[in-house]
C-alpha cells in the first residue's frame, strides 16, 4: 500500500517542505506560499514508474515520502531519499528526460507542472529570481570546478 | 559577566567580536612594548653621542632602509599567506633586535647608531604592515570604523609601559639591556599571533593573485602607487602626516637635547615623555575615537589633527622671539607633539585605514603597503634633506622656520583630506556596483574606430554587425548613416532589418532607392513589409502599395493596407477599408489579430468600436491583441472599456495600461479612487503609476499618499521608481516617514528578540518577520532616494543583497554618506549584522519607555495588523504557532480570515479555530 501521510499538508507545511529544497532555499517563505496551492499530490506503489526515459518533462517532483530510483534500464544511476527532488529542471527547460523514475519503494511524492510555475513566474517575478539565483551558485560551483580540474 | 558587557559597551565592540578585538590588541600590545623598549635604547643612545643635527642623517638612511624593507615585504606576501607571513615578519623583527643587542657590546663606530636608531622606524614599518595586514581581513568597513581605535590602542599602554619600565629600569640595566626587554615582549607577541592563526580566520586569505612577484622597478612602484585615486590621496596624506611628525619631533628632541646632557638622563626623559604621551592617546582612541568618528564621519573627524596642529604652531610663527628658550621650546613642542600624536595615533591612523576598507581585499592590503612601504620613506627623505639643506642655510635649528613648513604641510594635509572624501564615495560606488559599457563614450571621429566598423562590417559576424548598427543608432553624423546605408545591401536579412528600422528611424536622405531595391529584390517578406512601411516616412505614392494589397504574404498585404486606409484618395481608402472589414470578420483568428494590427497602425477613432468589440473577442491571442492596441492607441474611451476588463483579464489590463503611458493616468486615478477597486488592485496598479512615470504619475501618487496613506509602501516604492525628488513642500512628509518606518523595524526586531528565546518553537515567525523586516528596508531606501540621492540607493540596495558582509558594509557606509546623520545610523542599526539584542538595545530610545512585549502580544499585534499591514504568510505563521503552541489568541482575530480573499489564511484560520 502506498504511504498514507498521517494529514494531508496544509498550505503552510508545503511551504516548509519547498523551503528545505536546495533549489528554493533562496527564495522567501512568502513567495513559496504562492508556489505551494500548484504543489499536486501523487501516491504511488513500489515499481511504478514515475516517467519514462525519453519522454518530455514538464514537470519537477519532491519526494516527501519513500525512495525513488533513478535508472537506465538496469543501471541504477541514484536512489533517492525523503526531502530530494528530481526533474527541476524541466519546471523551467521542457526536455525529455534523461533516465527513468520509478518509485524504489511505496511513495509520496509532490509533482509542480511546468505551466502553472510559469503563470507564477509572471506574477511573481521573486520565484524566477530565487531559482535563478540558485541556479547561478550551480553554475558558478561548476565553473570554479572546471577551473580547478584545469590547474 | 556584566562587568565584561560594561567595558565592551565602553569600547564600543559587540559581543561576537570580542575575542578577537581582545587578541589583536594584546598582539598590538606585546610588539609595541618591544618596539618601545628598542627605540628608547637606541634614541638615548643616539643623542648622547651626536648633535640633534646630525638627526636628518637617520631620516635619510631610515628612508633608504624603508624602500628595502617595504620592497622585500611586497615580495613576500605575493609568495606566502597572510598567516605564514605574520609569523615570518614577527620572527624577522625579534632576530634583528637580537643581532642589535649582541653587536652593540663590541661595535662602537658611529655608523651603527645611525644605523640602530634608523632600523626603529624599520621595525615600526613592518609591525604596522603586519598587524593592519590583519585587521584589514578581518574586519569590513564598518567594523573598522569602530574597532580601529580599539586594537590599535594596543600598541599605547604597551608603548606607556614600555616606556614606564625604561624609565625606572634603565638607570639599574644600562641603555642597550633595554633591548632585551623589547626580544621578550616581541617574543610574546608569537603567542597571540598563534591563537588568531589557530581561529582559522586568516586561512582562507591566499598570497596576492598575481602570477608573479612584481618586479621591484621605481615605475613598477609608481604604477602601483598610482592604480587607484584613493590609493593615491591617502598616500599623499600619509606623506604630510609623517613629515609632520618628523619635522615636530626634530623641534622637540633639538631642544631636549640642549637640556639633558647625560645618556641615562636623556633615556629617562624621553621615556617619561613618551609614556605621558602615549597614555593621553590611548584613552583618546579607546573611548573617543570610535565615537568621534561615527558622529563627526571619517572626514571631518580626520580634520581635527591638521587643525590642532596649526592651532598649536601659531603661536611661534607670530611670537617667534619668546621661543629661544630651550625649556620654553621643550615644554612647547612637547605638548604639540603629544596633542598631535595622541590625535594622529588615536584618529587619523584609524581614519586613514578606515579609508582603505571599501576596496576589495587584495587592493586594500596592496594599498595599506604602498602608503606605509612608499610613503615613509619618501617623509623621511624629504624631511632628512630638508632640515639638512636649512641648518647649512641657517646654521642653527630655527623654529621660525619649522613652523612656517608645519603650516604648509598642514595646508595640505586639509585640501587632501577634502579630495579624499570624493574618491572615498566613488570608490564606496565602484565597490557596490559594476561598471559597464556606457555608449557615450563612443565617437565615430577617430580613423582606428572607423576602421575597425569597416573590418567588422566586411567580415564581422551577424551578432558583430548589429551591435554596430545599435551603436551607429546614438550616432547620428553622416559617416554613420552611410554606413547603415550600405548595411540596407548586406546579405544577412536580420542586419537588413536592423539596418531599415535605423534608416526609418533617422530618415537618412537618399536612402528610398535602396529601400525600393529592397522591396523588390528581397526573397523575404518580413524585409519586404518593413522597407515597406519605411518607405511611407519617404511619400511613397499611394497607388504603389494598392499591388501589395493582395501580396500573398500577410505581413505585407498588412502594411500595404495600412497605409491605404489613410490614403486621401477616397476610392483607394474604401478599397482598403473593405479588405480590414474582411479581415475582422473572418473566422480565422489570424485574420483578426492582424486587422487589430492594421486598427493600431492606423489609429483612426472611426475603428474603435471594431477594436473595442475585439478585446472582447472569444480567442484569446485576438482579445490579448486588442487589448495590447487599446494600449499603444492611447485613447481615452478605449482605456476606460480596457480597465472595465480588470477583474477578468488584469495582467493584460495592467500591461496595457503601461503601455499607454501618461494617457492612461486619468482612467486609472478615477479607478484607484472608486469603491469598485480592491486593495490588491489598487496595489497593482500604483506599480502601473510608477512605471509610468512623468510628472502626472508622481501628482496622482503624491495625491493618493495623502487620501490612501494605508497604501503608503506600495506608494513610496512606485515614487522612486518614478525618480521623484522631494521638494521643500514634502520633504518634511517623507521625513515623518522614515521616522515611521524606522519605528516600525525597531518594532519588529524586538518582536524578534522576544521569540529568539525559543528559537526552535518561532523559527518560522522570526523568519516571517525577517521578511517583514526586509520589506521595511526597500521602504526606507525607496524614501532615502526621493529625500537625499536616488542613485546611491540603487547601490546601497545591491550591496545590502550581496552575501558577504563587505557589500553590505560598503553599502551601510554610502547610507551613512548620503541620508541624514540620525537616520542612518538608526537605518544601519537596524540592519547591521549584528545580534538582534544589540540592535535592539541601540535602538530602545526610539520606542516609548513602557514598550513591552511577550510571545502572546507580539501573535495578537501581528493578527490585529499592528503596526504595520503584515504578509499574510506572517499572518498565517502567527495562527500556525498559536495554534500549535496552544497561546489563546482573541477568537475574533482569527475568524476574520474565514472569510479572505487568501487560500493560505483561509486554511490556516480553520485549523486554528
Amino acid at each position: 500500500m502506498p504511504h498514507q501521510p498521517t494529514d494531508r499538508l496544509m498550505i503552510i507545511e508545503k511551504v516548509l517542505v519547498l523551503k528545505t529544497l536546495s533549489i528554493f532555499k533562496e527564495t522567501p517563505e512568502n513567495i513559496l506560499a504562492d508556489l505551494a496551492p500548484l504543489m499536486q499530490e501523487k501516491e504511488l506503489e513500489a515499481g511504478s514508474v514515475i516517467f519514462d526515459e525519453g519522454e518530455i518533462g514538464d514537470s519537477m517532483y519532491i519526494i516527501y515520502k519513500g525512495q525513488v530510483k533513478i535508472h537506465k534500464g538496469n543501471t541504477i544511476l541514484a536512489i533517492l531519499k525523503e526531502k530530494e527532488v528530481f526533474g527541476e529542471l524541466s519546471l523551467l527547460d521542457a526536455e525529455t528526460r534523461s533516465a527513468t523514475a520509478t518509485a524504489n519503494t511505496d511513495c509520496f511524492l509532490y509533482r509542480i507542472d511546468q505551466e502553472p510555475f510559469f503563470e507564477l513566474m509572471d506574477e511573481r517575478p521573486e520565484v524566477a529570481r530565487g531559482f535563478i539565483k540558485i541556479l547561478c551558485q550551480r553554475l558558478r560551483a561548476m565553473n570554479e570546478k572546471s577551473v580547478g580540474a584545469r590547474n | 559577566m556584566r562587568r565584561n558587557n560594561f567595558w565592551l559597551k565602553i569600547f564600543n565592540v559587540r559581543q561576537d567580536e570580542a575575542w578577537l578585538v581582545k587578541k589583536l590588541f594584546l598582539l598590538q600590545f606585546f610588539q609595541g612594548a618591544g618596539i618601545a623598549f628598542f627605540f628608547t635604547a637606541a634614541f638615548a643612545m643616539f643623542l648622547d653621542k651626536f648633535v640633534i643635527t646630525k638627526l636628518p642623517w637617520v631620516m635619510v638612511i631610515s628612508a633608504g632602509l624603508l624602500w628595502i624593507v617595504g620592497i622585500a615585504y611586497s615580495r613576500l606576501e605575493h609568495r606566502l599567506p597572510v598567516a605564514k607571513l605574520s609569523a615570518v615578519v614577527t620572527l624577522f623583527m625579534t632576530l634583528s633586535m637580537f643581532v642589535f643587542w649582541l653587536a652593540g657590546g663590541f661595535i662602537k663606530q658611529d655608523w651603527f647608531f645611525y644605523i640602530m636608531l634608523a632600523w626603529f622606524n624599520v621595525l615600526y614599518l613592518l609591525n604596522n604592515l603586519e598587524f593592519w595586514g590583519i585587521a584589514a581581513i578581518l574586519f569590513d568597513v564598518r567594523q573598522s570604523k569602530r574597532l580601529f581605535g580599539v586594537i590599535s590602542a594596543g600598541d599605547i599602554p604597551s608603548k606607556f609601559i614600555g616606556y614606564s619600565v625604561a624609565l625606572v629600569v634603565v638607570s639599574y640595566t644600562g641603555t642597550d639591556n633595554l633591548i632585551l626587554a623589547g626580544i621578550v615582549f616581541m617574543l610574546g607577541s608569537l603567542y597571540y599571533l598563534r591563537h588568531i592563526h589557530r581561529s582559522g580566520l586568516l586561512q582562507q586569505m591566499q598570497p596576492h593573485q598575481t602570477h608573479k612577484a612584481p618586479k621591484q622597478k621605481i615605475r613598477k612602484l609608481v604604477e602601483s602607487f598610482s592604480f587607484n585615486t584613493l590609493i593615491r590621496q591617502v598616500a599623499v596624506l600619509s606623506f604630510l602626516i609623517s613629515s609632520c611628525m618628523l619635522i615636530i619631533n626634530y623641534a622637540f628632541y633639538s631642544g631636549v637635547k640642549h637640556a639633558i646632557k647625560d645618556n641615562v638622563h636623556l633615556a629617562q626623559f624621553i621615556a617619561f615623555f613618551l609614556a605621558g604621551s602615549r597614555i593621553i592617546s590611548m584613552i583618546i582612541k579607546m573611548v573617543f575615537a570610535s565615537r568621534l568618528m561615527f558622529k563627526l564621519g571619517i572626514h571631518r573627524a580626520a580634520l581635527l589633527t591638521p587643525l590642532v596642529l596649526i592651532v598649536s604652531v601659531l603661536p611661534v610663527l607670530i611670537f617667534g622671539q619668546v621661543f629661544t628658550n630651550e625649556l620654553k621650546v621643550i615644554y612647547f613642542f612637547g605638548v604639540a607633539a603629544i596633542a598631535v600624536d595622541a590625535l594622529r595615533t588615536s584618529i587619523n591612523a584609524p581614519a586613514l585605514l578606515t579609508l582603505m576598507q571599501p576596496l576589495p581585499t587584495h587592493d586594500r592590503l596592496r594599498a595599506h603597503n604602498v602608503v606605509k612601504g612608499i610613503m615613509d620613506p619618501f617623509a623621511n627623505l624629504f624631511c632628512g634633506i630638508l632640515l639638512l639643506v636649512m641648518f647649512n642655510l641657517q646654521h642653527h635649528v630655527n623654529l621660525v622656520t619649522l613652523s612656517l613648513v608645519l603650516v604648509i604641510l598642514a595646508l595640505g594635509w586639509i585640501v587632501n583630506i577634502f579630495y579624499i572624501k570624493k574618491s572615498y564615495l566613488r570608490t564606496l560606488f565602484k565597490t557596490v556596483g559594476s561598471s559597464y559599457f556606457n555608449q557615450e563614450g563612443f565617437t565615430l571621429e577617430d580613423e582606428e574606430t572607423q576602421q575597425l566598423i569597416q573590418r567588422k562590417i566586411q567580415a564581422g559576424t551577424e551578432v558583430e554587425i548589429i551591435n554596430i548598427l545599435r551603436l551607429l543608432n546614438n550616432s547620428n553624423s553622416k559617416l554613420s548613416q552611410e554606413l547603415i546605408v550600405q548595411l540596407l545591401h548586406h546579405h544577412s536579412d536580420k542586419v537588413k532589418l536592423e539596418a531599415i528600422h535605423l534608416t526609418k528611424k533617422l530618415k537618412i536622405p537618399g536612402a528610398e532607392k535602396d529601400l525600393e531595391d529592397l522591396v523588390e529584390q528581397s526573397q523575404s517578406p518580413e524585409v519586404v513589409s518593413t522597407a515597406l512601411q519605411a518607405l511611407c516616412g519617404y511619400g511613397m505614392p499611394d497607388e504603389r502599395f494598392v499591388g501589395y494589397m493582395k501580396h500573398p504574404d500577410k505581413l505585407v498585404q498588412q502594411v500595404a493596407v495600412s497605409n491605404l486606409l489613410k490614403s486621401k484618395d477616397d476610392a483607394l481608402r474604401q478599397n482598403a477599408e473593405h479588405t480590414l472589414e474582411e479581415l475582422y470578420a473572418s473566422n480565422d483568428a489570424q485574420d483578426r489579430i492582424k486587422a487589430v494590427a492594421i486598427l493600431t497602425d492606423v489609429n483612426s477613432s472611426r475603428h474603435y468600436l471594431v477594436l473595442n468589440k475585439l478585446m472582447n473577442d472569444p480567442s484569446v491571442m485576438v482579445s490579448n491583441a486588442a487589448m495590447e492596441a487599446a494600449g499603444n492607441l492611447n485613447d481615452i474611451t478605449l482605456l476606460a472599456s480596457l480597465l472595465s476588463l480588470m477583474t477578468t483579464k488584469e495582467k493584460q489590463v495592467l500591461n496595457s495600461l503601461q503601455r499607454a503611458g501618461e494617457a492612461a493616468l486619468p482612467v486609472i486615478s478615477a479607478y484607484v479612487f472608486s469603491k469598485e477597486c480592491t486593495p490588491e488592485q489598487r496595489d497593482k496598479l500604483i506599480v502601473v503609476i510608477g512605471k509610468i512615470g512623468g510628472s502626472k504619475s508622481m501628482d496622482l501618487l503624491l495625491q493618493l499618499l495623502h487620501e490612501k496613506p494605508i497604501e503608503s509602501a506600495a506608494i513610496i516604492k512606485a515614487l522612486y521608481r518614478c525618480r521623484y525628488h522631494c521638494t521643500v513642500a514634502t520633504q518634511k512628509l517623507f521625513e515623518e516617514m522614515v521616522k515611521g518606518y524606522v519605528v516600525y523595524g525597531v518594532q519588529l526586531l524586538h518582536m524578534q528578540q522576544i521569540l529568539q528565546s525559543d528559537h526552535k518553537k518561532y523559527d518560522l515567525l522570526m523568519n516571517s518577520l525577517q521578511i517583514e523586516l526586509q520589506q521595511i528596508r526597500e521602504v526606507l531606501l525607496c524614501l532615502f532616494g526621493c529625500l537625499y540621492h536616488h542613485e546611491s540607493m540603487g547601490k546601497v540596495r545591491a550591496g545590502l543583497n550581496m552575501k558577504n558582509k563587505e557589500g553590505i558594509a560598503n553599502a551601510m557606509e554610502i547610507v551613512e554618506m548620503m541620508v541624514r546623520k540620525d537616520f542612518a545610523g538608526q537605518f544601519n542599526t537596524i540592519y547591521e549584522t549584528a545580534t538582534i539584542d544589540h540592535r535592539c538595545d541601540a535602538l530602545k530610545n526610539l520606542l516609548p519607555a513602557n514598550f513591552h512585549l511577550q510571545v502572546e502580544t507580539v501573535l495578537h499585534n501581528i493578527l490585529s495588523e499592528k503596526p504595520i499591514n503584515y504578509n499574510h504568510w506572517t499572518k498565517a505563521c502567527s495562527m500556525y504557532i498559536s495554534k500549535k503552541n496552544f497561546y489563546k489568541i482573541e477568537s475574533g482575530l482569527i475568524t476574520k480570515y474565514l472569510a479572505s480573499d487568501s487560500k493560505l489564511l483561509q486554511e490556516i484560520a480553520q485549523f486554528a479555530m
